[in-house]
């Protein structure tokens, strides 16, 4: 293009003075670009050191599990302790070799644990033997100096990350945690003069561009590790020539003012090696992970050779969409280790041949279990906030216990679809939740949002808002119970024909589930074994709706439900997560524990930063609750949950309420053994009817959960206002001649003539095996 | 307010191990507080030569890992780090969630750290559990007591004191 130079100015100003005559143009702007370069430099210097020194990378929260404690006496099978190593990444192994590996043999298994920093401090590296006999931990031994260990605890599994929605994703490391093999193999593949230049390499630079020209293309690069690091750190991705001066500038920089381990550690940290979804991964730690699902100090040298050989083009060489390339890639890297000295050439053939050992299903970057994780994020809300959650690399300890939950979502997932066929139902419309805490400390153990649950959507558990139905009963009967001068097991109720005008004038006539009244002489007892609707109406209006309303929220409800009289049949709506918290204030005999996900919160560096203590509080007079659980047991035993007992073993003894509401559009089932509660609901999202009752939907797939846990029998300990009188159950009334016909029912002490002996001291078990007379007693 | 927190130690300390309690003594008789009138509270639950065998009749129901937490727990108390003992002692309570000695020892570690609400709730629960054990109940009580007096409600502390006493002379028996 032909363009007319402006005429020198020095021309316009012939008669300008010597001094000017100094100052060529030329000069003038020479001075003005150096000006400008310094101040650019300056400029750089300042981005690359405050960026360089601030929180280098937003870090997601990582979501812990429990830790599995292993202790002499515990109950696990060896085939559990083996499935949880492996989710860990623990490799079974002919020898140990290392932590993170294990050696599974008859009847014992030798293990050497990872180190991990917890709350009370770091638990370090150990290499045990767990002994087993029947399916209980007999002996554990601390292979080093071989003495009997009273407990210890595995590192616990990384559950996911609370990320932002598209973000970067990494495992910080220092690069004193940095196998040196993969430092020095970085080095010989990427920057072999790493350690000795400044920033930028002229002589591979001046290599490449002699190899790029023969090629006729670029093939080969010549920057280093550190100008890399300032690609991925500060620059953006197009390849101009200005882009590449800034580079070798902020390079230069950072070599000014930072060691080579810094930068090195850095890189280490930065570098890009995959994709997983809108997730980026990012630097060796993570990618150790992604890989390969074990920490970076397991690796073996054909693993570190593979990652190392990765950063050249991490989804070009993708090791599980380019198996073959990827594998050539190695290759190619064990080669430059060999070259540069780092392993021997005598191994090299034989490492060639290994396959890549890449783990099939990348360990889940968001989470395996995103309900879970949901309750985590909620129960954070408040107390963090939501930017600190996704950036400032916080480790959240929770309350998950993985096989629990691993065994909720598959009993729920399959029981789904058997009750689907069985009953002629549409396929895959049913949908379900779940809840399992740990009665004791309120710990939320698992939390099943849905069938589909790898499915991070609508969290049944926590929203789906269903009107309870019977699940209501046990807050009406305590109610009454805890007016022991008026009310005791043996009541007798009213279970005849009702008719109610509702507070707002409309007609309601209850009706029992048999679509039959039973008589004006039904045991209070009984009317809650089998559910009794008309009857427990009576009772509440008896007691008083807003009575029953108090009891509920002493139990822990939140809201406050209009106190009408269809409350009583439980017309108003609960999640499941909230009818666990009230069961579960039955479960530990009317202590409130507020239900927790979360343990303990440690910043990045393992730092204490807060804690969820146990907290509870007597929400309930003990004895009252005591002889409620007694009732529903006996629900258990005989009434509508009897079935789980084709599930369970008959030593345990569990409590629990069905619970179903109109039209059979709601399937619930609440019940607790000595450790274990859990709720169920089954229904659909439309809210059309889930035709299934609380006892042949929701109570079926808490049975299964159940019995897949171990469970204790619940033996809640006798209040001392508490009196065991043995009654015939036939007659209701004292019998001390035959104790065979007699069973041993609670009451709270001074309400009854207490002057009979009870047929067995202490004992209130011999309700085991009532079921019997009590089916025939009241068909 | 050093009152409380001397009362605090007094009650905890039944609870602690022979040797954790030395030291934790060690440390607070060295502070101007012993010389108030509750130090004579707290010599008279101190020298209670009784308590501390009934205390490890007690620790024998508890299983090994059990009792290997309760002596971790105690040394975080000599060390007054209250935090990590009560961290302690939730694990051992998730191992065996329905010991009384556990919650006891839990309540005890509340009245250390200043959180009587806590303590009393801890204490109840423990009583609730501890069914033909007044040397359990004893403490309970005590911590109780001690809990109620620390929110100014003295009556009602005073009835718990004598409770815990009537326990304890049944615990001797």
């Amino acid at each position: 293009m032909a363009r007319k130079k402006s005429p020198p100015k020095k021309k316009q100003a012939p008669s300008r003075s010597w001094g000017s005559a100094l100052w060529p143009p030329f000069v003038v702007l020479a001075s003005i670009g150096i000006l400008l370069a310094t101040m650019y430099t300056v400029y750089l210097d300042h981005r690359v050191r405050s960026q360089f020194e601030g929180a280098r990378w937003s870090l997601p929260a990582k979501v812990y599990a429990r830790p599995m404690e292993i202790y002499p006496g515990l109950r696990l099978k060896q085939k559990v302790l083996v499935e949880e190593l492996n989710r860990l990444g623990y490799r079974s192994v002919a020898a140990l070799s290392g932590p993170g590996t294990y050696v599974d043999s008859k009847d014992n298994l030798k293990v050497i644990t990872r180190q991990f920093r917890f709350w009370d401090g770091l638990q370090p590296e150990k290499q045990l033997q767990i002994n087993f006999a029947s399916d209980r931990v007999s002996k554990l031994i601390d292979l080093a100096n071989d003495k009997e260990g009273h407990i210890t605890r595995l590192d616990p599994l990384l559950i996911g990350s609370i990320y932002p929605v598209k973000g970067e994703d990494r495992i910080l490391l220092r690069i004193s945690e940095v196998p040196e093999l993969l430092i020095d193999g970085l080095m010989a593949v990427e920057d072999r003069d790493f350690r000795g230049h400044f920033g930028v390499d002229p002589k591979s630079i001046i290599r490449a561009v002699f190899v790029n020209l023969k090629a006729g293309r670029v093939v080969q690069g010549g920057s280093t590790l550190t100008q890399q690091l300032v690609k991925n750190f500060f620059l953006t991705r197009d390849r101009t020539i200005t882009r590449k001066i800034k580079e070798a500038i902020m390079a230069v920089l950072l070599e000014l003012h930072y060691s080579k381990d810094e930068i090195l550690e850095a890189y280490l940290n930065e570098v890009y090696l995959g994709q997983d979804g809108a997730r980026a991964i990012h630097g060796f730690g993570l990618a150790s992970h992604y890989y390969f699902n074990k920490p970076l100090s397991e690796l073996r040298v054909e693993e570190v050779a593979l990652l190392v050989g990765m950063v050249k083009g991490p989804s070009f060489y993708d090791p599980r969409r380019r198996l073959e390339r990827a594998t050539q890639r190695r290759n190619t890297a064990l080669e430059m280790f060999v070259n540069e000295g780092l392993i021997e050439v005598e191994s090299l053939d034989a490492r060639k041949k290994k396959s890549l050992g890449v783990v099939k299903q990348p360990p889940q970057g968001t989470t395996h279990f995103p309900a879970f994780v949901d309750l985590v994020r909620r129960q954070l809300r408040g107390h963090y906030r939501e930017a600190d959650l996704t950036s400032e690399g916080l480790q959240i300890f929770t309350t998950l216990d993985p096989r629990t939950q691993q065994e909720a979502e598959k009993q729920l997932k399959t029981h789904l679809n058997v009750l689907e066929k069985s009953r002629g139902l549409p396929s895959g419309k049913l949908e379900a939740a779940a809840v399992i805490t740990s009665v004791d400390g309120g710990e939320v153990l698992a939390l099943v949002g849905g069938r589909d649950t790898s499915y991070a959507g609508f969290n049944r558990a926590l929203d789906a808002r269903r009107p309870i139905g019977s699940l209501v009963k046990p807050a009406v009967y305590l109610t009454a119970l805890s007016r022991p001068h008026r009310y005791s097991l043996v009541t007798l109720l009213n279970d005849e024909a009702l008719y109610l005008i509702q507070p707002n004038g409309d007609p309601w006539e209850p009706k029992n589930y048999d679509k039959e009244y039973h008589g004006d002489e039904v045991p209070l007892y009984i009317s809650l074994a089998k559910s009794y609707n008309v009857s427990t109406v009576r009772l509440g209006l008896d007691v008083g709706i807003p009575s029953v309303v108090e009891t509920l929220n002493k139990l822990g409800l939140k809201g406050k439900p209009m106190a009408v009289p269809s409350l009583a049949l439980g017309a108003f709506e609960m999640a499941p997560l909230e009818v666990a918290q009230i069961y579960n204030t039955l479960a530990t005999g009317g202590y409130y524990t507020p239900l927790l996900s979360i343990r303990e919160v440690l910043s990045k560096n393992s730092e204490p930063l807060s804690r969820y203590p146990l907290r509870l509080r007597q929400a309930y007079d003990d004895g009252p609750v005591y002889i409620l659980n007694w009732a529903m047991e006996q629900v258990m035993r005989a009434g509508t949950g009897k079935s789980a007992y084709s599930q369970i073993s008959k030593d345990i003894n569990l409590a629990g309420k069905t619970g179903t509401t109109d039209d059979l559009r709601d399937s619930w089932f609440a019940g607790y053994s000595g450790n274990r509660l859990g709720v169920v609901w089954v229904g659909r999202d439309d809210n059309s009817p889930a035709k299934l009752s609380g006892a042949t939907g929701a109570l079926q797939i808490w049975s299964r959960i159940m019995a897949q846990l171990e469970l204790e029998s619940f033996e809640p300990n006798m209040p001392d206002n508490v009196v065991m009188i043995p009654l015939d159950p036939g007659e209701i009334e004292h019998d001390d001649e035959d104790c065979d016909q007699r069973m041993n029912f609670p009451f709270i002490r001074g309400t009854v003539d207490e002057d009979i002996e009870p047929c067995e001291e202490g004992s209130r078990r011999d309700s085991k095996s009532t079921g019997n007379w009590l089916l025939d007693l009241f068909r | 307010m050093i009152g409380n927190i001397l009362a605090y130690t007094s009650a905890a300390c039944l609870f602690m191990a022979v040797g954790g309690c030395a030291v934790f003594q060690g440390s607070i008789s060295r502070s101007p507080a012993s010389t108030q009138p509750d130090a004579t509270v707290n010599e008279r639950y101190d020298s209670d030569g009784e308590l501390s065998s009934g205390d490890s009749a007690s620790i024998m129901k508890s299983g090994p890992a059990v009792q290997a937490l309760i002596n971790q727990a105690n040394d975080h108390i000599a060390n007054e780090d209250f935090q990590n003992a009560a961290v302690t002692l939730e694990r051992a309570l998730r191992i065996e969630s329905k010991n009384p000695e556990l919650y006891s020892r839990l309540a005890g570690v509340m009245l250390l750290q200043g959180q009587p609400d806590e303590a009393e709730s801890l204490a109840k629960r423990s009583n609730s559990l501890s069914e033909k054990r007044p040397d359990l109940q004893y403490k309970n009580w005590t911590i109780i007591s001690r809990a109620l007096r620390s929110r100014g409600e003295n009556a009602s502390a005073d009835a718990a004191e004598m409770r815990a006493n009537q326990l304890k002379r049944l615990a001797g028996e």
